[in-house]
C-alpha cells in the first residue's frame, strides 16, 4: 500500500498561497477560493472576511472554488468559521457549491452541529444586529469595555464575600446556641495540620526576623552607645508584631491554601452538593472545623513565634557585647501585660480571618483543576491583605485606648 | 441478590389513579446565564414508577437533575414534590423535603475524607437516632448490595470508578429514601455489573416502593429498568417524547428519539 500523499490536492500543482475574494453577484455572495491552502503557512479569517460586506448584505452565499490548489484541513476549519459566522449573520451559504470532497470533509464537523444552534439560541436578532455583535466581538475589547467587566465582576464577587459572611455567622450563632452540625473531632486534625506541623518553619522565620531585627537595631543602637537596648527592641517588636505577622503569613500560605483547595475540588467532584442535598449546610460541616481550629492554633504559634524571634535578638544581643545578664534586665521592662497579649488578642481576629478567606475561596471556586490552583493562590493573597488591613486597625484601636 | 431476568417483560405499572403525581415539573427552563440548555419542560413522575431521562451527551440531563434536588433555581417554572411547591419554598422547608431524597451524582461525589463506610454512615447519623451498632449494620448490607462488601474502610481515592458509582448509590439508598435520582449509575460499569445494578433497581423500588428517576443514555439500561422514559430533545430544547421505551421505539412521530432508541451500540 503507497503511503496517501500528504495534501489531499484537487487541483494541480503550485497555484500561489491560499487568497480569497468576495463580491457580489445579483444578491448572493460569491466567495472565490484559490490558491494553495495549508495549515503552516495559516489561513485568513471568515470574519474578517464576511466584514467587508455591506450591510445591506446579501442572504446567500456561494463558492467559487474553480482556481483551488492543494488544501488539507486549513479550508474546512475555514469554512467551519466561515459557516458559522454567516449562519449568525442570516445568511445561507450553499454548501452544494463546493467541491465534493471538500463537503465531505465539512459534514463530518456538520455531524454535530450543537455549537450552530447554541450561538442561533443566544442571538436571536436581526441579521444586521447579530452581524453587528460578530463584528464586536471582533474588535478586541477597549479599555473601558474591560474596566466595566471587571467592576461588574468585582462587585458579584462583594456579593458573594457578603452573604458567605452571612452563612459563617449564621453558622457561629448555631454553634454557641449548640446547634451547629460540627465534626468536633475533625478540628483535632486541623489543628495538628495547621499548628504542629507547622512549627519547624514557624520557628525558622521567626528566629531569622528577631535576628534581623537585631542587626537592624544594632546598628543604629551603636551610634549613641546604647547597644544594650536591642535585646528588649526586638522583644517588643516581636511581642506586638512580628510574631503574630509572621505567623499569620505562614498560616497564609500553608493553610488557608490547603483550605481553599481542599474545599474547591470538593466543590468540582459535587461533594458540596451532595452535603446540601442531605440537608447538613456545607458551612457548619466544614468552614467551622476548619476556623475553630486555627482561632486554637494562631494564638500558640503566636506565643510560639515571639520566643523564638526573642532568642534570635538575644544571640545578636550577646554576641555584640551585651551581657546575657543586661539584656535580660532589660527585657524584663518591656514584659509588661499589654506587651505580651496585644499580638495574643490579634492572632485571635486574625485566625478567623485566614480561616475565613481559605475557606471562602474554597467555596466559590469554579469547576475545574485551574479554578482550585486560582482559588488557593487568591485565599493567600485575601488572606495576606486581611491580616495587613486588620493589623493597620488594631495598631489605631490600641493606641486610642492607650493599650500599651 | 437474588438472580432474575434482566430482560423480564415489561408489566407496565398499575396505572393507580392518582389524584396528586409524586413529582411535578411545570414550565421548567434552565439556563446557565444567558444561555438556555432547555426550555419548557413539562411532565409529571408517579409514585413508585421507574422513570428515565435520556438524551445525547450535553442535551442537560444532569442539569436537570440538580433542578429536581434543588441545587439550581429555574430560569422560569417550578418543580412540585407530592403537590408542594418545591421551588418556592424556602431553604429550610427544602432541606425538610429532601429528607426523602437519595441523590447519586454522576461524578459519585464521595466525600474524600471519608471512608466508604462512613460516607454511607453519614445520611444516617445526621437523620436517624439509630445508634452506631444499627448504623454499622446497615451500612454494611448497603454496601453489600452494590458488591462493596469487604471494602467499608476503603478510602474513595482508593477505589476505582465503576466502585465509586456504586458505593455512591449505597449511600443514595441509606436512608430508604421516597424518591431516588441516579445520574448515570451504569456509565463506566462492566455489562455484567452493569445489568446487577438494573436487577438492584428494579428491586429497590419493587421492595421499598421508591420512586426512582434515572438519567441513562444507555440503551440496555433504559429498555430493562424503565416504566417510562423522557427524552430530551437536544435540537429543539425542549421534550422530545414521553412514554414506554419500546413504545418510543416503535412509534414515536420523532424520529430523533426513534433513531436513539433504535441505535445499536
Ligand atoms: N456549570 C455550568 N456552566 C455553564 N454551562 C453548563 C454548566 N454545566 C453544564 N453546562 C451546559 O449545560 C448543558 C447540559 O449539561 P449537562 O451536564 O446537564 O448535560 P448532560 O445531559 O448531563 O450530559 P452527559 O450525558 O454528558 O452527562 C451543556 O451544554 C453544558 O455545556
Ligand atoms: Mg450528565
Amino acid at each position: 500500500m503507497s503511503r496517501p500523499p500528504k495534501k489531499s490536492g484537487a487541483g494541480t500543482g503550485q497555484v500561489g498561497d491560499a487568497r480569497l475574494d468576495i463580491a457580489e453577484n445579483s444578491g448572493a455572495a460569491v466567495v472565490r477560493i484559490s490558491g494553495d491552502w495549508s495549515i503552516h503557512a495559516g489561513f485568513p479569517s471568515a470574519a474578517a472576511l464576511l466584514e467587508k460586506l455591506p450591510n445591506a448584505a446579501p442572504n446567500s452565499l456561494v463558492f467559487d472554488c474553480a482556481a483551488l490548489g492543494n488544501y488539507d484541513s486549513s479550508l474546512p476549519s475555514f469554512l467551519l468559521s466561515l459557516l458559522r459566522h454567516s449562519e449568525t449573520c442570516g445568511i445561507v451559504p450553499d454548501t452544494g457549491t463546493l467541491p465534493p470532497r471538500v463537503s465531505r470533509l465539512l459534514a463530518l464537523s456538520a455531524a454535530r452541529p450543537k455549537s450552530v444552534s447554541a450561538a442561533v439560541e443566544r442571538i436571536a436578532a436581526t441579521p444586521a444586529a447579530a452581524r453587528a455583535a460578530v463584528r464586536q466581538r471582533l474588535v478586541s475589547a477597549s479599555v473601558f469595555e474591560r474596566i466595566g467587566v471587571w467592576s461588574i465582576s468585582s462587585v458579584r464577587s462583594w456579593d458573594k464575600a457578603l452573604d458567605f459572611i452571612g452563612q459563617t455567622t449564621r453558622a457561629l450563632f448555631n454553634l454557641f446556641r449548640g446547634r451547629a452540625r460540627t465534626r468536633f473531632r475533625e478540628c483535632w486534625f486541623f489543628i495538628q495540620a495547621s499548628g504542629a506541623d507547622a512549627l519547624p518553619i514557624v520557628s525558622l522565620i521567626s528566629f531569622l526576623t528577631g535576628l534581623i531585627l537585631a542587626y537592624v537595631g544594632y546598628l543604629q543602637m551603636q551610634q549613641v552607645g546604647a547597644t544594650v537596648y536591642v535585646a528588649p527592641m526586638v522583644s517588643l517588636a516581636m511581642m506586638r508584631e512580628m510574631g503574630v505577622l509572621m505567623a499569620s503569613v505562614i498560616l497564609c500560605g500553608r493553610t488557608a491554601t490547603a483550605y481553599a483547595a481542599q474545599l474547591g475540588s470538593m466543590q468540582v467532584s459535587e461533594e458540596i452538593a451532595a452535603l446540601r442535598v442531605l440537608g447538613v449546610p456545607p458551612v457548619e460541616y466544614l468552614v467551622l472545623p476548619r476556623l475553630i481550629a486555627l482561632v486554637f492554633t494562631l494564638p500558640v504559634l503566636t506565643l510560639y513565634a515571639d520566643f523564638c524571634g526573642i532568642l534570635g535578638g538575644l544571640l545578636v544581643g550577646s554576641s555584640m557585647g551585651v551581657t546575657l545578664d543586661q539584656s535580660l534586665n532589660m527585657m524584663e521592662r518591656v514584659m509588661t501585660v499589654p506587651n505580651v497579649t496585644s499580638g495574643v488578642i490579634k492572632s485571635v481576629f486574625f485566625a478567623v480571618l485566614i480561616a475565613w478567606a481559605g475557606c471562602f475561596r474554597g467555596m466559590v471556586c469554579g469547576k475545574s483543576a485551574q479554578a482550585v490552583g486560582n482559588a488557593a493562590t487568591s485565599a493567600a493573597v485575601l488572606g495576606i491583605t486581611l491580616v495587613i488591613i486588620a493589623d493597620a486597625v488594631f495598631a489605631v484601636l490600641f493606641n486610642a485606648i492607650n493599650f500599651f | 441478590m437474588p438472580p432474575s431476568d434482566v430482560h423480564h417483560e415489561h408489566t407496565p405499572v398499575v396505572p393507580i389513579i392518582e389524584p396528586v403525581p409524586h413529582i411535578s415539573v411545570r414550565g421548567l427552563t434552565m439556563a446557565y446565564g444567558d444561555n438556555i440548555v432547555m426550555r419548557d419542560l413539562d411532565f409529571e413522575i408517579r409514585r413508585g414508577e421507574i422513570f428515565v431521562i435520556m438524551g445525547g451527551s450535553g442535551c442537560g440531563k444532569s442539569t436537570l437533575l440538580r433542578h429536581l434536588v434543588g441545587l439550581q433555581q429555574p430560569a422560569a417554572g417550578a418543580v412540585f414534590f407530592n403537590g408542594e411547591n418545591f421551588t418556592a419554598a424556602t431553604e429550610a422547608r427544602r432541606d425538610v423535603m429532601r429528607h426523602d431524597f437519595g441523590v447519586m451524582y454522576q461524578s459519585g461525589a464521595l466525600w474524600t475524607s471519608l471512608t466508604l463506610a462512613e460516607n454511607v454512615a453519614l445520611p444516617l447519623r445526621e437523620h436517624t437516632q439509630l445508634s452506631t451498632r444499627e448504623i454499622d449494620e446497615i451500612v454494611r448490607y448497603k454496601l453489600a448490595l452494590v458488591g462493596l462488601a469487604g471494602f467499608e474502610e476503603y478510602y474513595p481515592a482508593q477505589i476505582s470508578g465503576g466502585m465509586t458509582k456504586r458505593a455512591s448509590l449505597a449511600r443514595s439508598m441509606a436512608l430508604d429514601p421516597d424518591v431516588l435520582f441516579l445520574d448515570e449509575p451504569g456509565a463506566g460499569l462492566d455489562p455484567v455489573t452493569s445489568r446487577l445494578l438494573d436487577n438492584l433497581i428494579l428491586q429497590i423500588r419493587d421492595s421499598l416502593g421508591a420512586t426512582i428517576v434515572v438519567v441513562t443514555h444507555e440503551l440496555q439500561n433504559i429498555f430493562a429498568v424503565a416504566d417510562r422514559a423522557l427524552f430530551l430533545d437536544i435540537a429543539t430544547r425542549t421534550i422530545g417524547a414521553l412514554g414506554h421505551p419500546v413504545e418510543l421505539r416503535d412509534n414515536s412521530p420523532n424520529p430523533r428519539v426513534r433513531h436513539f432508541l433504535s441505535r445499536s451500540d
